[in-house]
């Protein structure tokens, strides 16, 4: 006995396996969107944080930099050209400098 | 009546399974090569009519691509594969709803005459009555009918698939075999 007497339109399994082949091949495209969409991202947040301008004032360096990655010379420079560091506070600083 | 499951492993299935993109892609043609064809006939049977039975095969074929990577050789590749074919299968007939109806013989009349003014239909009168017998058949036993008697799949392969007892299917099968060779017989004799 014929196991399938069934027929089929013409071309339809060159079209179907051309659409399953379309659908099965469009997931790397995405995949490939969503890492181009990801590295347009990191590029983005790159370049904001680079856009920043860079700190001229100690103060601005304060408010960017952990203490302990002050530059202690710097603050020494900045606030003695200032007249702003108390003679009291000289001493403390010698010991940082050190 | 078709060809024995092929329970061997197919040469392009580890391609299919952890290949590089083209590699991956090469091996789903060669399985489309090997199984597209198979894979309608089969829906075909389950579904009764090839615009169903076209969708359910194309999601099928897609699945395939898409899970190959589960694939853990536990059970054939073949049984793997029916498996999603007649899950998806049986997922269609559930969401379809004409085959809602409860008797036997009305649905086999529906069936019948559906396949009857179907173009795509090219059986003769005892495939007609036999194939709108396989279609009035309730959908789990319709799978379990058309798996054993056209795919000759052994029962335990058939029991793997279906997560049921080879002993339920067995019954399941000879009740659904009476029940087609008693309303084919009677339905000859009358024409």
């Amino acid at each position: 006995m014929n196991p399938a007497p069934f027929t089929t339109p013409d071309g339809f399994f060159a079209k179907q396996r051309a659409d399953v082949l379309r659908a099965t091949r469009k997931p790397h495209w995405s995949r490939y969107s969503v890492a181009a969409g990801l590295a347009l991202l990191l590029a983005g947040s790159w370049w904001a944080v680079q856009g920043d301008e860079p700190c001229t004032t100690y103060a601005c360096l304060l408010e960017a930099t952990p203490l302990e990655e002050l530059p202690v010379e710097w603050a020494e420079y900045e606030l003695l050209e200032a007249g702003q560091w108390p003679d009291h506070l000289m001493e403390s600083l010698d010991e940082l400098s050190m | 009546m078709a060809a024995s499951p092929d329970t061997s492993i197919p040469i392009w299935l580890p391609d299919l399974q952890r290949g590089r993109r083209r590699a991956k892609e090469r091996a789903f043609e060669a399985f489309l090569d090997a199984w597209h064809e198979r894979l309608y006939a089969h829906c075909r049977r389950m579904m009764g009519n090839h615009e169903d039975a076209a969708d359910v095969t194309q999601e099928t074929l897609i699945q395939v691509y898409k899970s190959a990577g589960q694939f853990e050789g536990r059970s054939s590749f073949s049984t793997w594969v029916f498996t999603i074919a007649s899950r998806k299968s049986l997922d269609a007939l559930k969401r379809r709803k004409r085959d809602r109806t409860v008797a036997f013989d009305d649905a086999f009349s529906q069936a019948h005459a559906a396949l009857q003014s179907d173009a795509l239909f090219s059986g003769d009168e005892a495939e007609l009555q036999l194939h709108a017998a396989i279609a009035a058949l309730p959908p789990r036993q319709r799978q379990v009918f058309n798996l054993r008697y056209f795919e000759e799949m052994p029962f335990s392969q058939i029991a793997t698939l279906t997560g049921t007892s080879e002993g339920s299917l067995k019954a399941s099968y000879h009740h659904a075999a009476q029940k087609i060779k008693s309303f084919v017989t009677a339905s000859l004799e009358l024409t």
